[in-house]
C-alpha cells in the first residue's frame, strides 16, 4: 500500500493538469487565489516562529536530544550501577518498586522459561537481617507523552523460595522529527543526522533492577540474567 | 498585410511576456494544488529509521519539505515543456520573431520558477506547523527555521526550478522541431537511469552530471553552474530556432 502512495498522489496531479489544461481560469481570479495562498504561507511562517519561540523554552527534551553524549551516558550508568550509586545519577529515575517479607534462608531468582531478562541486575546485601527483599527498577530512558520509553519489569513471588522477574510490556513508539530540506542541507556542513541513530539508542536509555536482600540470605540466580555486580557480597 | 510600425526587440518581448503571463497564469493554481498534494503525502514522513531493544522500538519519521520541492520541480519541468508548445501557438498574435518569443518565454519561466521556489520552501513551513498540532513530536527543534536558512532554501529551490523549467523548455522546443524526439529523449533519459543502476561508463557519466549540481557545496559556484547551464540552454534554443519558419 505504501508503495502505491506515490502513484495515488501522482494520478490526481496528472488529472489536475489535464483538467486545468482545458479550463481557463481568469487572470484576476488566479491572481487573487494565488495572492491568498502566498499570504497564508507567510502567516504560517510567522506562526511557526511564534510557536517555536514559545515551546522551545519549555521543552527540556529539545536540549537533551541535541546535546546528548552517547559515549558517556551508558558508561556512567553501568559504573554507578556496579558501585551501588545508580539512584544518585541525575538522569536516572525509579520506575518500579516492590517489597516482600521473606523469612527463608535461600532465595532463587528466576525468569520465565526461555526468556532473557533484558534489564541488568545488581544484588545488594544489606547490613542487617530484616527478612525483607526490596526490588527497585531504575531507568535512564526519556519520558515520551508522560510515560517512560521502557516499561518496568513484572516482579512476583512464586512458590516457597522463588522470586520471578519477567520483562515489562513491549513498547512501539512512533514519533516525528523535523529536518531541513535538501536544498538547505546541500550547503551545510552537517548533513542529515549523521549520528542520529546512535543518539536514539541513548534516548532509550539503560534499565537495571537492584535487588536488596537480607545480610545472610543465600541467593541463587538462574539463567537468562545479566548480573552486573554483587554488592557487599563475599562471592 | 504588412505592418509599417517600427518595433524594437525590448518592447515586443515585454508585450509578449505580459501576454504569456495573462494567458498562462492559471498554471499557478495547478502549482498550489500540486504543492498541497505533496504536503499531504509528506505528512507520513519523507523517510524513517527505527532503533530499539528487544522490548522497546522507536520508529522515527523524518519530516521535511523534500517531497514538496520534488513535486514543484516536476511541475517546473512540465511548465517549461508546455511553454515551448504554447510559444508555437500563441506568439503569432503579435509582430514577432523567434528571438523575442524565446526571450519572453525565458522571462515567463523565470517568474514562475521564482514563485514556485519561494512557495515550495514556505509550504514546507506550513507542513511543520500542521504536524506540530497533528503528530507526537520527539522534539520541537526545527519547527521554525532561521530566516537566513529559509532564504537560502528558497533561493536554491528557485535555481533548481529555473534549471528544470529551462530543461523542459529545451525538450519542448526539440519536440516541436521533430516529433520523434518526443519519444527518443525520454527513452534515452530512462535508459541512462537503468544504465546508472549498473557500473558502466554511461552510469559514471550520469552520476557525474548529478554530482556536478547536487553535490556542489559552495553556493556561489552552484549559482554560477545553474546560471551558465540555463544560459547555454537558451542560447542553444535561440540559435536552433532562429532558422525555423515563422510559423509551422
Amino acid at each position: 500500500m505504501i508503495a502505491l502512495l506515490p502513484l495515488l498522489t501522482l494520478l490526481p496531479a496528472i488529472l489536475i493538469f489535464l483538467v486545468l489544461g482545458k479550463t481557463r481560469v481568469s487572470f484576476r481570479r488566479t491572481r487573487f487565489v494565488f495572492t491568498v495562498y502566498l499570504v497564508f504561507l507567510l502567516l504560517c511562517t510567522g506562526a511557526a516562529f511564534i510557536t517555536a519561540a514559545a515551546v522551545e523554552t519549555e521543552s527540556a527534551l529539545n536540549k537533551e536530544i541535541t546535546e546528548i553524549d552517547p559515549e558517556t551516558s551508558a558508561g556512567e550508568f553501568y559504573a554507578a550501577l556496579s558501585e551501588g550509586r545508580v539512584a544518585q545519577l541525575p538522569e536516572v529515575e525509579k520506575n518500579g518498586y516492590w517489597s516482600f517479607t521473606y523469612p527463608g534462608q535461600e532465595l532463587s531468582i528466576t525468569t520465565a522459561e526461555g526468556e532473557h531478562f533484558e534489564p541488568s541486575i545488581v544484588i545488594e546485601r544489606k547490613d542487617i537481617n530484616d527478612e525483607t527483599i526490596e526490588i527497585t527498577s531504575y531507568t535512564s530512558s526519556l519520558k515520551f507523552k508522560g510515560n517512560y520509553l521502557v516499561s518496568p519489569p513484572t516482579v512476583r513471588r512464586r512458590g516457597e523460595k522463588y522470586l520471578e522477574l519477567t520483562n515489562g510490556t513491549s513498547n512501539v513508539v512512533t514519533t516525528y522529527i523535523f529536518a531541513d530540506d535538501w536544498t538547505m542541507q546541500q550547503f551545510s556542513a552537517d548533513r542529515r543526522f549523521p549520528d542520529y541513530h546512535w543518539k536514539l539508542h541513548s534516548l532509550l536509555g539503560e534499565q537495571a533492577v537492584v535487588i536488596r536482600v537480607p545480610k545472610d540470605l543465600q541467593v541463587e540466580v538462574g539463567r537468562g540474567f545479566h548480573v552486573v555486580s554483587l554488592i557487599n557480597s563475599d562471592s | 498585410m504588412m505592418s509599417f510600425h517600427e518595433t524594437n526587440l525590448l518592447s515586443v518581448t515585454k508585450k509578449q511576456f505580459i501576454y504569456k503571463l495573462q494567458a498562462n497564469l492559471g498554471i499557478l493554481i495547478s502549482l498550489m494544488i500540486i504543492q498541497l498534494l505533496a504536503l499531504l503525502l509528506s505528512t507520513a514522513g519523507v523517510s524513517s529509521m527505527s532503533v530499539g531493544t528487544n522490548l522497546t522500538i522507536i520508529n522515527l519519521k523524518i519530516i521535511s519539505g523534500d517531497i514538496i520541492i520534488v513535486f514543484t520541480l516536476i511541475w517546473a519541468f512540465i511548465v517549461g515543456y508546455n511553454t515551448a508548445g504554447n510559444a508555437y501557438r500563441l506568439d503569432y498574435h503579435f509582430v514577432t520573431n523567434r528571438l523575442s518569443s524565446n526571450l519572453a518565454s525565458g522571462c515567463f519561466l523565470l517568474l514562475t520558477s521564482l514563485l514556485a521556489g519561494i512557495t515550495a520552501t514556505f509550504c514546507g513551513v506550513l507542513l511543520r506547523v500542521l504536524l506540530y498540532f497533528w503528530r507526537d513530536l520527539l522534539t520541537t527543534k526545527g519547527l521554525s527555521m532561521a530566516p537566513a536558512l529559509l532564504m537560502k532554501g528558497s533561493y536554491v529551490t528557485v535555481l533548481y526550478a529555473c534549471l528544470l523549467s529551462a530543461l523542459g523548455y529545451f525538450y519542448g522546443m526539440l519536440a516541436q522541431r521533430n516529433k520523434a524526439l518526443t519519444v527518443l529523449i525520454p527513452v534515452l533519459f530512462f535508459g541512462s537511469l537503468f544504465a546508472a543502476a549498473k557500473d558502466t561508463r554511461a552510469a559514471q557519466l550520469f552520476r557525474q552530471v548529478l554530482v556536478f549540481y547536487f553535490s556542489e557545496s559552495s553556493l556561489a559556484l552552484f549559482t554560477l553552474k545553474i546560471v551558465l547551464t540555463v544560459a547555454l540552454l537558451f542560447i542553444t534554443i535561440i540559435l536552433f530556432t532562429n532558422r525555423m519558419e515563422v510559423r509551422k
